[in-house]
């Protein structure tokens, strides 16, 4: 059964007449890895922002559960049912990596009971030992950062899984760990993992790869 | 309180905005403090004098009317008219108002003794013919005198008059007496003796409820070569004290001589109360005043430093206030990002208003802890030295109006006049009370709110892929 599904979704920024994204349609199971591959520009972050309730397309639905993103509390599905990966990171620059684990598992009212025990758990899993995760962000490496951002995504359970390049700064070796774990969460935990990538190495680890390009998307395997 | 605690945190996390937004606010709360304390203690003041001197009804006769009816006689000279007289059934009957909270009323009847001999009678023999030759006329021998309120006996208060025996006079007939006249007559506490009144020439029994002792000077000092008319009529000691119902109740009032004081409900009665008595009588050559210039004069510094103490807090707190929505504005852009990430994890724009308005009450709450204590402190010296220049202005303004010439109010026979030698009030105790306590955390919470409202409104406006597309 489809745990999200785009359904002949077409995007336009407002104010403009070209379509980011034209009818494209999709369906996202869980226990699997899906990358989608693509140029810059094709409309892979909006694909992304679109699968987080950031924002609505312009025509077609994102359905969750069966669910229109449009009906449900976006805020909630944000919290709870997704994880998200970006590629700018978008942590909280002026609290600590912990902190930041920590304030996401509040947003999704996590039952863990010690949050900070298990933020610094999740952290060591990612390569953040306990000194760093004490750290402001704002003096992390962008490596750290990416790292952190991954803990966050997956510290509060999500059903679903979205990254952004996730291993655009990281070396070859952390990339592999990192990806080995996605993929161990969507085959061991029946987690749906979506990964928006340009890393040829990245669309290995995919179950299912898609390639966007111009607007339209295209099942590649 | 996840929120409350990130709020707490982020205090911590910008460090220098907070305490930058922290010192406007606290000087906002501090002016005022201090613009406060000093007005609510101010107004406090002003309401007790205006109580106390716009209460106070003055019957004072119109200097400029009587003026304007300046008419020449038969000679050509001009003559000024004579003030119509209030009777004495008008004091009482002006008494008889809604608008008075209370009256106070003394009358004097002269008196003549049945049986008994006045104090010092003998100086009254060769003053027989002195009251003319009307063979109706009795001359007085000794004053009765009655009072609505005891307290105003005259001497009982500063002591040269002490009861030694029995009790105040309680019921209706009951009286006191000096110890001389007792002794005199042999009189002791329970004893009845009859007294006529002169002008009525009623006669009623009166008894003693009590003697006292007298210890003012019996009669007023003359230089030896003054001749003197007093007779036992002005000797003190034969002053016999009554409740006024003795004296209303038994005698015909047109015959007493009354002095009336009346107090109204509220200052703001005058012109109602006014109304009431032009309705009862009163002539138009009286006019009904409270003792504002008395009022006028030592308010006066306290009500200019009233002025000054809202005006300084009601600018400090309008000049703030922007600076303060400025600041916050600009605050609330550096912190674009951080709401725009904070909405992506899936925190709501309620959760979100509340945490930024969490921190600005946090910072607040702060600084309305030390901005009370310290302005409660400074509040005294920044009086003290406003009060200074105020009562240097009233001055000033006094010695203008006394050069270039003022309102004459000339007191009537009956009434009690103003006071002349009021002095301004030249310092003031401020505190800091719990009335004003709580305007100033309404204002400090007000002022929280409107620094809040930048981030709240920015929160309500964008979403945040807008947000973070915008940085990225």
């Amino acid at each position: 059964m489809s745990l999200l599904t785009l359904e002949n979704v077409t995007y336009k920024y407002d104010g403009t007449t070209k379509q980011v994204l034209k009818n494209i349609s999709i369906d996202f199971e869980p226990g699997k890895v899906y990358v989608i591959m693509g140029k810059s520009g094709a409309g892979k972050s909006t694909v992304l922002s679109l699968i987080s309730g950031l924002d609505l397309p312009t025509n077609g639905d994102v359905l969750f559960k069966e669910n229109s993103l449009k009906q449900l509390d976006r805020d909630d599905y944000r919290a709870k049912s997704i994880g998200v990966v970006f590629q700018g990171y978008n942590l909280l620059t002026n609290a600590t990596a912990l902190e930041n684990i920590v304030l996401s598992m509040n947003i999704s009212k996590s039952s863990e009971k010690n949050k900070k025990q298990f933020a610094l758990e999740f952290l060591q899993k990612v390569g953040i030992d306990e000194e760093t995760a004490n750290r402001k962000v704002l003096k992390l490496s962008g490596g750290e950062q990416q790292r952190v951002g991954i803990a966050r995504a997956l510290s509060h359970n999500p059903d679903i899984l979205i990254a952004d390049e996730p291993t655009g700064n990281l070396d070859s070796d952390t990339e592999m760990n990192i990806m080995e774990i996605l993929q161990k969460l969507a085959h061991e935990e029946n987690k749906c993992i979506i990964v928006v990538t340009h890393s040829k190495q990245v669309s290995r680890y995919a179950d299912e790869l898609w390639g966007l390009n111009q607007g339209n998307l295209v099942f590649v395997k | 309180m996840y929120i409350l605690t990130n709020a707490l945190k982020n205090l911590g996390r910008n460090k220098g905005r907070n305490i930058l937004l922290g010192i406007i606010i606290f000087i906002l709360i501090l002016s005022t403090t201090v613009g406060l304390v000093i007005n609510t203690t101010t107004k406090g003041i002003i309401e007790d004098y205006k109580t106390r001197f716009g209460s106070e009804v003055t019957l004072s006769v119109d200097f400029d009317k009587l003026m304007a009816e300046y008419k020449p006689n038969a000679d050509g000279k001009t003559f000024l008219s004579t003030a119509p007289k209030i009777s004495s059934e008008k004091y009482v009957a002006f008494a008889d108002s809604e608008c008075l909270k209370t009256y106070r009323m003394n009358m004097l009847a002269g008196i003549v003794f049945e049986n008994l001999k006045a104090v010092d009678e003998q100086a009254n023999e060769g003053m027989g013919s002195i009251g003319g030759g009307n063979g109706d006329y009795i001359s007085p021998t000794a004053k009765l005198l009655g009072y609505t309120d005891p307290n105003d006996m005259p001497d009982f208060a500063n002591g040269l008059r002490k009861m030694m025996e029995g009790t105040l006079y309680q019921e209706k007939n009951e009286c006191i007496i000096s110890s001389d006249f007792a002794e005199l007559n042999q009189l002791k506490v329970g004893d009845t003796f009859v007294v006529k009144d002169t002008k009525s020439k009623k006669s009623i029994a009166l008894k003693v409820a009590g003697i006292y002792a007298d210890a003012t000077e019996a009669k007023k000092e003359l230089p030896a070569s003054f001749f003197s008319m007093e007779g036992s009529y002005e000797n003190r000691r034969n002053e016999i004290f009554v409740n006024i119902d003795t004296m209303s109740e038994n005698f015909d009032i047109s015959g007493l001589t009354v002095n009336a004081e009346y107090e109204l409900k509220s200052p703001d009665l005058v012109q109602d109360f006014e109304k009431e008595l032009r309705d009862k009588g009163l002539p138009d050559a009286y006019n009904v005043e409270t003792d504002e210039a008395s009022y006028n004069k030592i308010v006066a510094p306290v009500i200019g430093l009233s002025k000054i103490s809202m005006t300084f807090a009601w600018v400090i707190l309008a000049v703030g206030s922007m600076i303060l929505l400025l600041i916050t504005t600009m605050a609330i852009r550096e912190r674009k990002y951080e709401i725009g990430v904070l909405r992506a994890m899936g925190l709501k724009k309620g959760k979100i208003s509340v945490m930024i308005v969490a921190e600005t009450v946090m910072i607040t709450v702060l600084c309305l802890g030390l901005g009370l204590g310290i302005g409660n402190a400074v509040s005294q010296p920044v009086a003290d030295s406003l009060i200074a220049s105020q009562v240097e202005a009233a001055t000033d303004s006094a010695k203008d109006n006394m050069q270039f010439g003022g309102s004459v109010s000339m007191g009537g026979s009956n009434t009690s006049a103003p006071a002349s030698d009021t002095q301004p009030l030249s310092e003031i105790d401020v505190l800091l009370t719990a009335e004003a306590a709580l305007q100033i955390a309404l204002i400090a919470l007000a002022l929280a709110l409107l620094s809040s409202a930048a981030g709240v409104i920015f929160i309500t406006k964008y979403e945040p892929m807008k947000i973070l597309s915008e940085r990225n």
